[in-house]
């Protein structure tokens, strides 16, 4: 948990929470220490959080093949090695 | 000149790194460490025909077998610094481009560059000063030169 309910949230860091950079999202939420440790123990999760991580909003402008679409939406929900269910863990 | 610039180990590591990865059969066309100029950190992106194949996923999957099966390459690569591209991706372009045809010529380009902050051997990594690559922004790339008789 990034604050207690009842605390007014620093100024400075919900300015840096705007924004669609995973990679500095997972440092704001002191997620990458132990996303490290995870996915050095987890090659598939590893996998699929280094493709998700290279996602980047401009891509919705892009033509994406169904394939890949279906490969990233793989990488993210999947159950047992997916990147979501793994930050949901840690909500 | 980026403040941060590839250690000579890192450099070392990363083309023992490109020799594991063909030795396994992921032939990397062109390779290059960069930090995008929006971003915060440097990676090294190994782009080939693979991930234009196969997808970045599978890619992914192969490419982070390596450094697990070398703990000595996994002190100064980590599976977290290494981003896989396909041959179509616009920094795989230009960087193919800038290796192709400019290397002879090209003001920007550095053979053999003398010593820079972090970096003891420069190990023949190519630098480029240019401040975009395949008109993506950068800050500092470094190419590994093809392998011999690897096409450009």
């Amino acid at each position: 948990m990034l604050m207690g309910t009842d605390e007014f949230p620093d100024k400075e860091f919900s300015r840096n929470c705007y924004t669609h950079a995973i990679e500095k999202l997972v440092v704001l939420a002191n997620l990458d220490a132990p996303r490290k440790i995870a996915t050095d123990a987890d090659p598939e999760l590893l996998a699929n959080w280094a493709f998700a991580r290279d996602w980047s909003e401009e891509k919705r402008y892009h033509r994406i093949a169904k394939t890949e679409a279906e490969a990233l939406y793989a990488a993210i929900a999947d159950d047992e090695h997916g990147v979501l269910p793994w930050i949901k863990k840690r909500w | 000149m980026d403040q941060e610039a590839v250690v000579s180990e890192q450099a070392e590591s990363g083309s023992r790194l490109l020799e594991a990865l063909a030795a396994d059969g992921f032939d990397v066309r062109i390779a290059f460490w960069t930090k995008l100029a929006d971003e915060e950190k440097r990676f090294l992106y190994l782009a080939s025909r693979f991930v234009d194949d196969n997808g970045p996923l599978a890619a992914y999957r192969l490419v982070d077998r390596v450094p697990r099966k070398m703990p000595d390459l996994s002190l100064w690569i980590d599976p977290w610094d290494i981003r896989v591209i396909g041959l179509n991706d616009s920094l795989a372009k230009g960087a193919l481009e800038l290796m192709k045809s400019k290397v002879p010529e090209s003001p920007l380009l550095v053979q053999d560059p003398g010593p820079f902050p972090g970096m003891t051997r420069p190990r023949g990594l190519i630098r480029h000063d240019g401040s975009t690559l395949g008109g993506v922004g950068v800050d500092g790339v470094y190419m590994y030169p093809p392998r011999s008789g690897a096409p450009v």
